[in-house]
């Protein structure tokens, strides 16, 4: 593991066929754009920290 | 770095993580990951790179460090006694991996300055010792991470130069890739830290068990880095 500028040039992610994922945020219910990546399925997640500050 | 997230190289495997120096998930997402790549064969060809991402943005340099139980506790209302219970409960998740919390002790500040050195690091390859460093200043060491003379410090035991270090900070010469960062996250609906993703295509939502940060190892390095040849020049040719 190295630190991070030795790419020297990263591909954009928009060359990346990523699908829209059904775990993001709803776009319907927020301004936000949905994420653009195919997020993994995980077991129990040891938390997160959300825009309001909150973590759990 | 900022801004130009993400990348895909040919032969290494880049993973681009969001995440801010006050967020008690994200230092334990940092050690998990860290963890996960011990076991991971191909560690060496795996880079990692920081992103900027404000969990208290309100916050601004004029502000009196607070404790992480106050700040909650003023932000949502919540009587101390809650506050402090969740802050313990964040400390006991973080014991179990082998941290130390002492948020009793921690210094809520604003973050940006913090942010501007993680990317001075980058640009001198030490980001990832330099982000550890902001991590356990915070958390464990009760630093104020705001103050320029404690950041030069960090950044003087992470072998960076401590004078470039305060000189960049003064400037604001990172100021811009942090707000880029932010916007980077906005636009790609990025509402909780930390946040990771592999190859520029796999996310990973929050801290998770070392079991799942190798399954998004296995699985992105497979698909990019370890992909047969004409595969990784159709995906170079999109």
């Amino acid at each position: 593991m190295t630190s991070s500028n030795v790419i020297a040039d990263p591909a954009p992610v928009v060359g990346s066929p990523a699908e829209k994922t059904t775990e993001a945020v709803d776009a319907a219910a927020s301004p936000l754009p949905t994420s653009p990546f195919e997020l993994l399925p995980t077991g129990e997640a040891f938390g997160v920290c959300d825009l309001d500050g909150v973590c759990s | 770095m900022a801004g130009e997230a993400f990348g895909q190289a040919t032969d290494r495997l880049v993973v681009d993580v969001w995440s801010d120096v006050m967020c008690p998930f994200c230092y334990m997402g940092d050690t998990l990951l860290a963890q996960a790549l011990e076991k991971f064969p191909h560690a060496s060809g795996v880079d990692i790179r920081y992103h900027s991402f404000l969990l208290m943005p309100h916050l601004t340099d004029d502000d009196a460090p607070v404790t992480p139980t106050e700040l909650l506790s003023a932000k949502h209302g919540l009587p101390r006694e809650q506050a402090q219970a969740m802050n313990d409960q964040v400390t006991e998740r973080a014991r179990q991996i082998g941290l130390d919390y002492r948020l009793d002790q921690a210094q809520a500040v604003a973050t940006r300055t913090a942010h501007q050195l993680s990317h001075f690091a980058a640009a001198h390859g030490k980001q990832h010792e330099l982000v550890q460093q902001l991590f356990k200043a915070y958390f464990t060491d009760g630093l104020n991470v705001a103050d320029h003379q404690v950041l030069a410090d960090l950044a003087a035991e992470v072998g960076l130069d401590r004078g470039a270090a305060l000189a960049a900070l003064a400037s604001g010469e990172f100021a811009d890739a942090v707000e880029a960062d932010i916007q980077q996250a906005h636009q790609y609906g990025i509402q909780g830290v930390p946040f990771f993703v592999f190859g520029g295509k796999y996310a990973v939502s929050g801290a998770q068990p070392v079991d799942a940060f190798l399954q998004a190892l296995d699985t992105s390095w497979a698909e990019t880095v370890g992909a047969p040849a004409d595969a990784a020049s159709a995906r170079a040719g999109r």
